[in-house]
């Protein structure tokens, strides 16, 4: 579903992607682990269509489209979902208005009928009960004075909302508690499914514990350095990134 | 040549209250005449051109209702007060100055409509609030003025309070100047919206005169082509425990260009003051332009102050938030600028708030899309 091929990528002039390569069928939950710095960011980025990171080379291609030619509201009318990491807060815009507003344009650049006011309340209620995210939460502004956390099962709350083909979570469990990611977990496994491809990525093992991946991927300066299931990331946990790349290249 | 000979004689209405105001202005304006490129509180706008217009007032532009509790007054003789340039000939060539007092129950708002025509025109109103009487004042600027230079008095008396919205849509010239006066514990809350015109200037000086007065003053203004619309307010904290706040903000477009002035001074006579001010703009096209200067003056110690001024873009970050939701890009830009007029829009009187809404939807990228953003959701 998602084929990445020597992507080459740069930001402010400093490359930072060094030739990657990834495939994810659909169906399948991959996660990419790596250290600081080691570009997992910046590929979350350049799958969703920021400005500022320039691809210099290689090509990305999903659900057969060339997605590096379009700009992000395309490719979220492709199917494209990115989980940020740091959610923006969008004071004067509440949440359900922005909500709305992101399904319909989706739906009618798919030539889809769009939502009336009844039927997208009936879906906002029906899939906040998945993040367990309170009524309250959803008429307040966009991410404007939200915890971490809420922060997060925001984001998931619209992942369910717009149903993507291609979910991108860019560490999703930074600054949660336990409580808290379980949550968000849950939200994200229940979201799993034949025709929904998930990149999950992330700086800790422990996320991995809830959200169970068919392959791990070890990404460092730039590339995809070692690939297997899910036990990988226990041992990069345990032994660190260094001593697994220097197995791999043995 | 002095201004005072290219002057229209005095105008054919002249009632004797207008007596001593007009020596006043007669007298200033022979002395300072009308602002050029080097008078500093003009230095952004330029007013030169009218030099070689017709001043000659035309036929009245104001229109108004009075709601129960208002009441036309006539008063013997009207004072100056320390204004500039356009009320001195505001004051030189009113026809008369329109004295309305609002007492006890008021029934509903006071609605003043000034329509700017081809001619020149110079309305004068002086409102006074009574003792702890209420009052909504709404003032709506249309139409195309070959020059409106319009003066209001606003005098609250103890305990009085005011909310005053002006909208100020005239497509030709409108210069203005608000004039407030407020005794104790009296509160004045001002909805300002300024939406584009060749020039829109507005001078609002808020006096907080007696103990414990505040004033809140809201503005939003928006400039696109080659609009020109100019802000200059001055709060006075006379009295103690006097609270003023002020929340400014506004989008320049095209070769539009917006100027911000205000000071806050806290007298020596102001202990206790607490003085806020704030003006943010955005800045959506690199040839339009933003002069910004809000300015504290405080001679006294126990003062809580804080001013701050921005310009800046459409933050990129929340672009490609939303445009990463498949948000397509004039609608997320319509949004963020939308949800930026928000806040010194927000608690006018909700019926005002929609009319506002329309007018500056109107003007902003994905119109449609806009409007029914918040259509039916609870």
């Amino acid at each position: 579903m998602l084929k990445i091929e020597n992507l080459h990528a740069s930001v402010d002039g400093k490359e930072i992607l060094r030739g990657l390569d990834l495939e994810i069928p659909a169906g399948e939950v991959h996660a990419i682990m790596g250290p600081n710095g080691s570009g997992k960011s910046t590929l979350s980025y350049v799958l969703a269509g920021r400005e500022g990171y320039e691809v210099t080379e290689g090509k990305v291609t999903f659900a057969g489209e060339d997605l590096l030619a379009m700009d992000p509201e395309e490719r979220a009318v492709l199917g494209v979902f990115l989980a940020f990491q740091y959610p923006v807060a969008i004071p004067g815009v509440s949440n359900l208005q922005f909500l709305r507003t992101a399904l319909n344009s989706i739906r009618k650049a798919r030539g889809e009928e769009e939502l009336n006011a009844a039927q997208f309340m009936k879906l906002a209620r029906e899939r906040a009960k998945l993040v367990e995210l309170k009524a309250e939460l959803m008429k307040r502004a966009v991410n404007h004075g939200f915890s971490g956390g809420e922060k997060k099962r925001n984001e998931i709350f619209q992942m369910a909302m717009l149903e993507p083909k291609l979910a991108i979570l860019d560490e999703t469990d930074s600054g949660l508690d336990i409580d808290a990611l379980k949550i968000v977990s849950q939200g994200v496994n229940a979201l799993r499914g034949p025709d929904r491809a998930m990149l999950v990525i992330t700086h800790y093992q422990r996320l991995l514990d809830h959200i169970v991946p068919d392959v791990v991927h070890v990404l460092m300066d730039g590339r995809i350095v070692h690939s297997g299931d899910k036990d990988l990331a226990l041992r990069l946990e345990n032994e660190g990134y260094e001593q697994v790349r220097a197995e791999a290249r043995a | 040549m002095s201004l005072l000979e290219t002057l229209p004689a005095a105008p054919r209405n002249d009632p004797p209250a207008m007596k001593a105001l007009r020596a006043e202005a007669h007298e200033r304006l022979a002395s300072e005449g009308l602002p050029t490129k080097k008078t500093e509180a003009w230095r952004f706008t330029n007013v030169t051109a009218l030099t070689g217009e017709s001043l000659e007032p035309g036929p009245s532009t104001l229109a108004f209702e009075l709601p129960s509790g208002v009441t036309r007054v006539e008063r013997e003789s009207l004072e100056a007060f320390a204004a500039g340039p356009f009320a001195s000939l505001n004051a030189a060539l009113a026809d008369e100055t329109v004295v309305l007092r609002a007492e006890g129950a008021v029934s509903e708002a006071l609605s003043l409509r000034y329509t700017g025509a081809a001619h020149a025109s110079y309305p004068r109103v002086r409102l006074e609030v009574a003792k702890h009487t209420e009052l909504t004042l709404v003032e709506r600027f249309e139409g195309e003025g070959a020059l409106t230079d319009a003066v209001l008095e606003v005098v609250l008396e103890d305990g009085a309070r005011l909310t005053h919205v002006r909208i100020q849509r005239d497509e030709g010239r409108l210069i203005g100047l608000v004039n407030v006066s407020q005794g104790r514990d009296s509160h004045y809350g001002a909805h300002v919206v300024t939406l584009g015109g060749q020039l829109q200037r507005l001078d609002l000086k808020v006096g907080l005169d007696g103990t414990g007065a505040s004033c809140d003053l809201r503005g939003f203004y928006a400039v696109d082509g080659q609009e020109h619309v100019d802000h200059h307010v001055k709060v006075d904290h006379r009295a103690t425990h006097g609270t003023s706040h002020q929340v400014f903000r506004g989008i320049a477009d095209g070769k539009g260009v917006a100027v911000f002035d205000s000071q806050a001074i806290v007298h020596r006579t102001g202990a206790h003051a607490e003085a806020h001010q704030e003006n943010r703009n955005l800045l959506l096209s690199a040839s339009a332009g933003v002069h910004t200067k809000p300015h504290l003056e405080i001679d006294h110690d126990e003062v809580i102050a804080s001013h701050g001024a921005t310009v800046g873009a459409l933050d990129e970050d929340s672009l490609f938030y939303l445009r990463s939701r498949g948000i397509p890009t004039e609608l997320a830009r319509g949004i963020l600028i939308h949800a930026f007029a928000h806040e010194p829009l927000a608690g006018m009187p909700e019926a005002l708030m929609s009319e506002v809404e329309g007018a500056l939807l109107e003007r902003l990228p994905a119109s449609d899309a806009l409007a029914d953003l918040g259509e039916g959701l609870s």
